[in-house]
């Protein structure tokens, strides 16, 4: 890690941020507008901060921050490429889940802080939903980690110069995907903040600086999620012919897009459903997961 | 924020709408229409606070002061019933509406939560219309066309089937948004657009409708991912309606195949049968609606080849119900509005919270009264 | 890390550490208490990172996290009043229970100043990973697996006793007021 990286990790954030944002109106049908994206976001910072009936408001105006800096760290724990590595702790995958950890203490904040009967109902179903998703998201990655016998995420990526992780442990990746997309804030799994269910739920009652750090925190989430995916399932930047980076935001962007798309085509299963699923079936089908990257690991990665 | 129960709201001669509010309500200094300028949220939610103690997973508010915060043991009390898993909780009333994103524009309810389960529910329609002839803007050609003569009836029948069209197809958009299926939206906005188009006099746009209608009605008649959220849900069945004395959509969902066109000599001529379908429940009444899409451009489009007349109606079958001109009292009524109303709160009660306003929606309610 | 560095970090962290868990105690809302509480812990695992124990201060953070927000659920859950706006006392026996925590706090501060603490230098490679690896599964394995356990009695046990109404006593039969308060309504 060396001194510009944090302002290259902000830089990623803003740029795909906004590569997000145009993906969504791609996915959605609508022609892209980035300048379009750029004035609406001046426009909500130009607008008042008004806040809700009866705030907590220690909470309700930490929440967004604190939304933005998880995200923030998630990204930065991304590799993008050889020469920039993000902050490249020995630790990094778990740092990984360690700042998405934090999404749901900071939604629930957000809920809890507005003080509306459907806020903090949104934030309550977040912390139900994250409780049982948070847990395949985190065994998964030692299950990934356990082939390249290091958490560090370019250790990871250097493990898959031949077979990526998708050929070896595809259970791994069917499990991982929707805990990522539940904690990057996507539908199906917006039952925290849905607007037409919910009225916006937990994040419905910012507005001004608060809803830009929000809307901003999501799109980071997104594009954070994405590039730990490939970092961890698709070999990362490995590919013929274009430079690394080159491979790695493209994979990343593809990784966006399914996960966009794939989005809009599911209604909104009940909260009770989702969450039994995952008790009965994903956890232990998690635990599965670690054995049998275990198994892996010793067949073919010693 | 605009508490309180009665909103009123006006329309003037162009169609736009003054707010205006009645009595002793106080209004909030922060308008919803003016702060989000991208999507409605729910900033309407009113929380209306009745109990003094106990724990509630939800709670967060005032409390009576009467408790004595001395009273330690009083205050760790938990009192209420236990619910259907075994926790007691205290109940949360609150009022959403008439501006909420979930609840259909101009809809009121009075919600008692028992943690995300819908205790009870009551529904009411605020909105009133000035314009006396045209009791529910929403279905104006159709109400106005029970006051016309009988020259070009089939114009009538283009208009009426036409409106019914937008009205399901932007009732549909609404579902997919609810039921958070971006693709479903999608697609009823695509009904939507080309319906629209029509209207304004591109006629060549109802084939482009018809087709997008049929095609999504064939996509989701045994699609999996709709039955998985709207089965079962909120069933109305056939002694229901007819004790309730529901019409429309929902009553065609149920079996009851009541439909004012039926009795039409002008829908005779065109050949019309009335959508059915029998389980009544919500999925029922999103099948009934598609198919009646999918109808009405069909009858719409071969209105306009028809060109020959027909005698006046009694009865003009509205979107949501039949409309009529009572002669003797001289109003205008909409028979089984109100009892919508009811049965679609009484549907919700006991259900999950996303499963409730699933239900609510798929009875495609109305914000205006009407009488009747 | 270098020494100054790590003082840096360290010492106001602590501070941090000690003045927000001191508010978990100070406030009433439930749904605070909990999150000052997550602040310290998570700060807590910012001072291990800081004395080159990367890979511990990593799980810290992370699963303090989890486990406080499953605490703010069990709190609101189970805790009257979980706003905090009625302002509430949770001492009892006030001075006995003092005078019992300073004498505890003395003899910890004892133990951690007169201790003889074997100082190493740390050398920030990966391996310490691997060496928790091994302590977990080999000497230490057997207190894992205790703690482990007790945490899932425990919150197995809390469950139950939320389904019967718990230590506070059974609600009351329905249509039956429990006391003059309902009785007003």
């Amino acid at each position: 890690m060396s001194n510009w990286t944090p302002l290259a990790v902000l830089a990623v954030a803003l740029a795909g941020a906004l590569a997000v944002a145009l993906l969504e109106q791609l996915v959605g049908g609508l022609r892209p507008a980035p300048i379009a994206i750029l004035r609406r976001a001046a426009a909500l910072l130009d607008e008042p901060l008004s806040a809700p009936h009866r705030p907590d408001a220690w909470l309700y105006h930490l929440a967004p921050p604190l939304l933005l800096a998880a995200a923030m760290l998630a990204l930065a724990t991304v590799p993008w490429a050889p020469g920039f590595r993000g902050i490249d702790l020995s630790t990094g995958a778990i740092l990984f889940s360690a700042a998405l950890a934090y999404v749901s203490p900071a939604v629930f904040m957000a809920g809890w802080g507005s003080g509306a009967p459907l806020a903090v109902l949104g934030g309550f179903r977040f912390l139900a939903l994250m409780l049982a998703y948070a847990m395949p998201l985190a065994m998964v990655v030692t299950a990934v980690a356990a082939p390249a016998a290091s958490l560090r995420p370019t250790a990871i990526v250097e493990a898959q110069d031949s077979v990526p992780m998708l050929v070896s442990q595809p259970l791994a990746f069917v499990l991982f995907v929707p805990a990522a997309m539940a904690v990057a804030l996507l539908p199906p799994f917006d039952l925290a903040h849905a607007s037409a269910e919910l009225g916006g739920g937990a994040l419905g009652h910012y507005s001004g600086v608060h809803a830009a750090l929000v809307g901003l925190a999501q799109r980071v989430l997104v594009v954070a999620v994405a590039g730990m995916t490939v970092t961890l399932f698709l070999a990362g930047w490995h590919g013929p012919l274009l430079p690394p980076a080159v491979w790695m935001v493209g994979k990343t962007v593809a990784v966006a897009t399914l996960l966009l798309w794939g989005a809009r085509r599911v209604p909104r299963p009940p909260l009770d459903w989702l969450v039994a699923w995952t008790w009965k079936l994903a956890i232990p089908a998690a635990l599965g997961v670690i054995v049998w990257g275990g198994l892996v690991t010793l067949l073919f990665y010693r | 924020m605009i508490e309180g129960a009665d909103v009123r709201t006006l329309l003037d001669g162009n169609g736009h709408a003054r707010v205006s509010q009645e009595g002793h309500r106080h209004q909030h200094d922060d308008p919803v229409a003016d702060e989000h300028g991208h999507d409605a949220h729910g900033h309407d939610e009113h929380e209306h606070e009745q109990h003094e103690h106990g724990h509630d997973e939800h709670e967060h508010g005032q409390h009576a002061q009467e408790q004595d915060a001395h009273d330690h043991h009083a205050m760790m009390e938990v009192t209420g019933e236990p619910s259907a898993d075994g926790l007691v909780m205290e109940d949360l009333e609150f009022e959403l509406g008439p501006l909420s994103a979930v609840l259909p524009g101009g809809v009121m309810a009075t919600l008692t939560l028992d943690g995300d389960v819908v205790e009870s529910c009551g529904l009411r329609a605020t909105l009133v219309s000035a314009d006396l002839r045209v009791p529910d803007p929403l279905a104006c050609a159709a109400w106005s066309a029970i006051q016309r003569d009988t020259e070009a009836s089939m114009g009538r029948v283009f208009d009426v089937e036409l409106e019914r069209a937008v009205s399901h197809a932007a009732w549909l958009t609404r579902l997919g948004r609810v039921l958070g299926w971006a693709e479903l939206a999608d697609g009823a906005r695509r009904i939507l657009g080309h319906a629209l188009s029509a209207r304004e006099g591109h006629h060549e746009a109802l084939r482009e409708s018809l087709r997008a209608a049929e095609r999504l009605h064939g996509r989701l008649e045994c699609s999996r991912r709709l039955r998985f959220r709207l089965r079962g849900r909120a069933v109305v069945d056939r002694g229901t309606v007819e004790a309730y004395g529901l019409t429309g959509p929902a009553a065609r969902a149920a079996g009851v195949a009541f439909d004012a066109r039926v009795d039409d000599p002008a829908y005779g001529a065109l050949g019309f049968a009335p959508a059915l379908r029998a389980a009544g429940d919500a999925e029922a009444r999103t099948l009934v609606r598609l198919e009646e899409i999918a109808v009405s451009l069909g009858l719409a489009l071969r209105g306009l080849d028809h060109g020959a007349d027909a005698p006046a109606a009694p009865a003009i079958e509205g979107p949501r119900g039949p409309l009529r001109h009572n002669a003797v009292s001289g109003g205008l009524e909409a028979s089984g509005a109100a009892a919508l109303l009811r049965v679609a709160g009484e549907r919700a009660a006991g259900l999950e919270w996303s499963d409730a306003i699933a239900a609510i929606t798929s009875f495609d309610l109305s914000g205006w009264r009407v009488a009747g | 890390m270098s020494d100054l560095a790590t003082a840096l970090v360290f010492w106001p962290a602590a501070v941090l550490m000690l003045l927000t868990g001191v508010y978990v105690f100070r406030t009433s809302s439930m749904a605070r208490a909990g999150l000052l509480l997550l602040a310290s812990l998570g700060i807590e695992g910012l001072i291990f990172l800081a004395l080159a124990s990367e890979f511990l201060g990593v799980l810290q953070v992370l699963m303090m996290s989890g486990e406080m927000v499953i605490m703010v659920f069990f709190m609101v859950m189970f805790m009257a009043d979980p706003g905090g706006l009625m302002g509430m006392d949770m001492t009892h026996d006030k001075r006995r229970s003092a005078g019992v925590a300073v004498l505890i706090a003395v003899l910890l501060a004892a133990v951690a100043v007169l201790t003889d603490w074997p100082a190493a230098m740390v050398e920030g490679d990966g391996r310490s990973i691997e060496q928790i690896g091994f302590e977990v599964m080999g000497r230490s394995m057997f207190s894992f697996l205790f703690a482990g356990v007790t945490i899932l009695f425990a919150m197995v046990g809390g469950i139950m006793l939320a389904q019967q109404g718990g230590r506070l006593g059974l609600p009351a039969p329905a249509g039956e007021p429990r006391d003059e308060t309902e009785r007003e309504r």
